[in-house]
């Protein structure tokens, strides 16, 4: 199940918030290395975790919490506009009809779709580009790693490569770009079997 | 020009009628400007609301709208603002919100949506929040419509991108006029923009500036929204005209 939060709910949602922050801890510090910056040594969390933010969380059939994304408008600071601009300077979005996608992160789901990608992932793509169609949004674009091309087209997303840098310690990432449109969510509804959702279904659930 | 402009209704707004419009725009040009907007995508209604431009407050904002005049000064009489869910949600949140998901267990709430509805507001509401340009800085731009709830559900959205785009000129316009200066962002304009501006104004559809530039025409598309909105241009003719008008291309 997806659930769709905005960083100003902070205070309504505290525990789902901490669980989500906590496991991006365990993901990009702890597994990945990343440089990132820590609060209480438990919580990764950055300046672009503000009131605008938007966040998607996957919770399992118990209700874990099992994979979450963030999403900033490019109209507002972002990470392409910020640690990201030095690798790629002829990259520079900025409108309020282009989102970026940060900190997709997927952990203990036991549920895999007949794609061979696990129920979470496959939903939180749904649910990234249903929450475009749902608000007005054209374009998606992310800084990922080439790891990730292969769980992209399993899910039925285009090969989004812009750009390409290559990192001392971290091997290459890319700059994706993704067209949101129905089009879209047919090829990733088909291709991840997660029939029966369409995105007006999908208001701002309630917390689990 | 190329044909496939990204912008739908605004048949009955002219590139000559927005370059007029810029210059120091009176608050009856932007209520023109907004109304022959409305007109070109079938909505009954509009309010731009700015309550945090320097020597602007909430019961003093900068305020574009459509509706009767007697509605508006019985809802600034009323304190409405205070209770306005509108209000209440697009001060924090940034993404569009339709006026049907209101909670109406408040009874205020509901006394005024059932005014608004009486004095011909419209059925119908989407608000478009938005940030910028300087910290702390926000506006509500909302839209309004007689449709059915059917009607409506398809046509919001079809419409809504291009709200998030009408409700961002209308903010850059009005921060222009309570600062000095423009809020075209000249170097932020990246060299792949200024490329695919440079194209459109060559008359190239995007598919031809697409295999001109060796990208996808999703890519061309993204790299000229994001022109437009650096410009603080409507469309890509506006972004054209703008363009060339500060030297970027010739």
């Amino acid at each position: 199940m997806l659930m769709q939060v905005e960083g100003y709910q902070r205070a309504e949602h505290e525990d789902i918030f901490d669980k989500m922050f906590r496991q991006r801890k365990l993901i990009f510090h702890d597994q990945k290395q990343w440089d990132v910056k820590l609060v209480d040594d438990e919580y990764e969390i950055d300046e672009y975790d503000r009131d605008d933010t938007c966040y998607l969380i996957s919770f399992d059939r118990r209700g874990e919490l099992v994979g979450s994304l963030r999403m900033i408008s490019t109209a507002m600071p972002h990470m392409m506009s910020g640690p990201f601009k030095k690798m790629f300077p002829d990259i520079g979005f900025r409108s309020p009809l282009i989102w970026e996608v940060t900190r997709f992160v997927v952990l203990g789901d036991q549920s895999v779709q007949p794609n061979r990608v696990s129920t979470a992932a496959c939903e939180l793509l749904l649910g990234a580009c249903q929450f475009g169609l749902r608000n007005g949004i054209r374009h998606m674009t992310s800084v990922y790693e080439p790891g990730m091309l292969r769980l992209y087209r399993r899910c039925g997303l285009p090969n989004p490569e812009l750009a390409r840098h290559r990192t001392e310690r971290h091997g290459s990432v890319s700059v994706g770009l993704w067209e949101v449109s129905e089009a879209l969510e047919a090829s990733i509804l088909a291709a991840t079997s997660l029939g029966g959702f369409s995105a007006d279904d999908r208001q701002t659930p309630r917390a689990a | 020009m190329g044909v496939d402009d990204d912008i739908l209704g605004l048949a009955t707004l002219g590139i000559h009628d927005l370059l007029r419009f810029e210059k120091n725009p009176s608050v009856d040009d932007f209520t023109e400007v907004v109304r022959k907007i409305l007109d070109g995508y079938g909505l009954r209604n509009a309010v731009y609301y700015c309550p945090t431009f320097r020597s602007r407050a909430m019961d003093d904002p900068f305020l574009v709208v459509t509706y009767q005049p007697e509605w508006v000064s019985h809802y600034i009489r009323s304190n409405y603002a205070a209770v306005d869910p509108v209000v209440n949600i697009g001060a924090r949140s940034l993404l569009p919100v339709d006026w049907s998901r209101f909670d109406r267990s408040n009874r205020k709430v509901v006394k005024l949506f059932n005014e608004s509805r009486e004095a011909g507001v419209g059925a119908q509401g989407l608000t478009i929040p938005i940030r910028g340009a300087e910290n702390g800085m926000w506006a509500l731009f909302s839209v309004t419509s007689n449709d059915s709830d059917v009607e409506w559900a398809r046509h919001r959205r079809q419409i809504v991108a291009d709200l998030v785009l009408i409700g961002h000129f209308v903010h850059q316009k009005a921060f222009e006029l309570h600062t000095s200066g423009e809020v075209v962002d000249l170097n932020a304009i990246t060299r792949r923009e200024t490329e695919a501006l440079a194209w459109t104004a060559e008359g190239k559809a995007i598919a031809d500036i697409a295999t001109l530039m060796h990208i996808s025409a999703e890519t061309v598309k993204a790299h000229l929204d994001s022109a437009r909105f650096k410009l603080g241009a409507l469309n890509r003719v506006h972004a054209v005209a703008k363009a060339i008008r500060n030297g970027i291309i010739s």
